[in-house]
């Protein structure tokens, strides 16, 4: 597995850069990796992102949008204006859990 | 070939609603898409008495072992089909792979032996193109479709990620298939775990 290092700090991440160590992301390091694509976390950013990072806890899985909206009641809307244009995807990247994958 | 057929793909594309008098799509991200004809699939969910019995996730499935199909809130629960939240493709033949390997694991279960196989996300399904043609994918949890031939290596007779004739009357054989030995019960000579023999993987991951 790669390594790269976010804000001077050296991370495993996979070929698109999800990270792929639970326990090497801090809140720190998610304001990094928001600001490589273009996102500086708000109030309403960090509800998402420490929702998807409990989720993912006890699920073992990246949370889907529909689960963002129905469990953590935020609509979406909202995520695609938080999150432009590909919301699961950038708050996966975000919270340093693996990209959320589709069915085929 | 969606380019020969002049198809544009718009992704990341969420559906917030339609506009019938200016025939528009509409996204969460305001993108508007018109349609002349709109064919459209609603978001596919479980079952409703999943939801009342409280088993089941915001889609209506219930939240399994993706290997075992063993419930992740009690021991002595399965869901097999379309009831589990199996990171795959609702398709017949995830119910059906995941099915055999099931068969066999839950019998060593309920005579107290430990599940010793694992699904693999194994599925497969012919996708008709038109013109008497069509196309075969086979792929699971961790392998994209590729090209190939399935389900023997290099003799096929029905080849992977590639349209041909072949592929379409292979389709129409297993409408007889489905009724005649898939529905009964009867074996069909196919394994259930995904096979990388016969698959060719593109040159840069290797």
């Amino acid at each position: 597995m790669a390594t790269t290092t976010i804000g001077g700090r050296a991370v495993h991440v996979d070929p698109e850069g999800f990270l792929t160590e639970y326990g090497e992301w801090d809140d720190d390091l998610a304001r990094q990796l928001a600001a490589q694509i273009g996102i500086e976390l708000t109030d309403a950013h960090w509800k998402a992102i420490h929702f998807l990072r409990e989720d993912y806890r006890t699920q073992g899985e990246t949370a889907t949008i529909r689960r963002v909206t129905t469990l953590a009641g935020i609509p979406t809307k909202e995520l695609f204006t938080l999150f432009p244009k590909k919301p699961a995807k950038k708050m996966a990247y975000i919270a340093g859990l693996p990209k959320p994958h589709g069915c085929v | 070939m969606l380019d020969d057929r002049k198809i544009a793909l718009e992704s990341d594309f969420l559906v917030e609603r339609i506009d019938p008098d200016a025939k528009t799509l509409i996204s969460y991200d305001e993108r508007e898409i018109p349609f002349d004809l709109l064919v459209t699939v609603p978001l596919n969910m479980g079952a409703d008495y999943i939801a009342t019995s409280g088993l089941g996730n915001e889609l209506n499935y219930v939240p399994v072992d993706k290997h075992t199909l063993r419930s992740r809130a009690y021991d002595n629960i399965f869901a097999i089909g379309d009831a589990a939240d199996l990171p795959t493709s609702k398709a017949g033949s995830v119910a059906h792979f995941s099915a055999d390997m099931f068969t066999r694991n839950f019998l060593r279960y309920v005579a107290g032996k430990p599940m010793t196989e694992k699904f693999d996300g194994h599925a497969n399904c012919f996708i008709e193109s038109g013109d008497g043609k069509g196309l075969l994918i086979d792929f699971n949890y961790d392998t994209e479709p590729l090209p190939g031939y399935y389900p023997l290596p290099a003799v096929g007779p029905f080849g992977l990620l590639r349209e041909n004739s072949r592929n379409h009357w292979g389709k129409l054989a297993f409408r007889w298939m489905y009724w005649h030995l898939l529905l009964p019960g009867r074996p069909i000579p196919l394994p259930d775990h995904m096979s990388m023999t016969g698959k060719q993987r593109p040159a840069k991951e290797r």
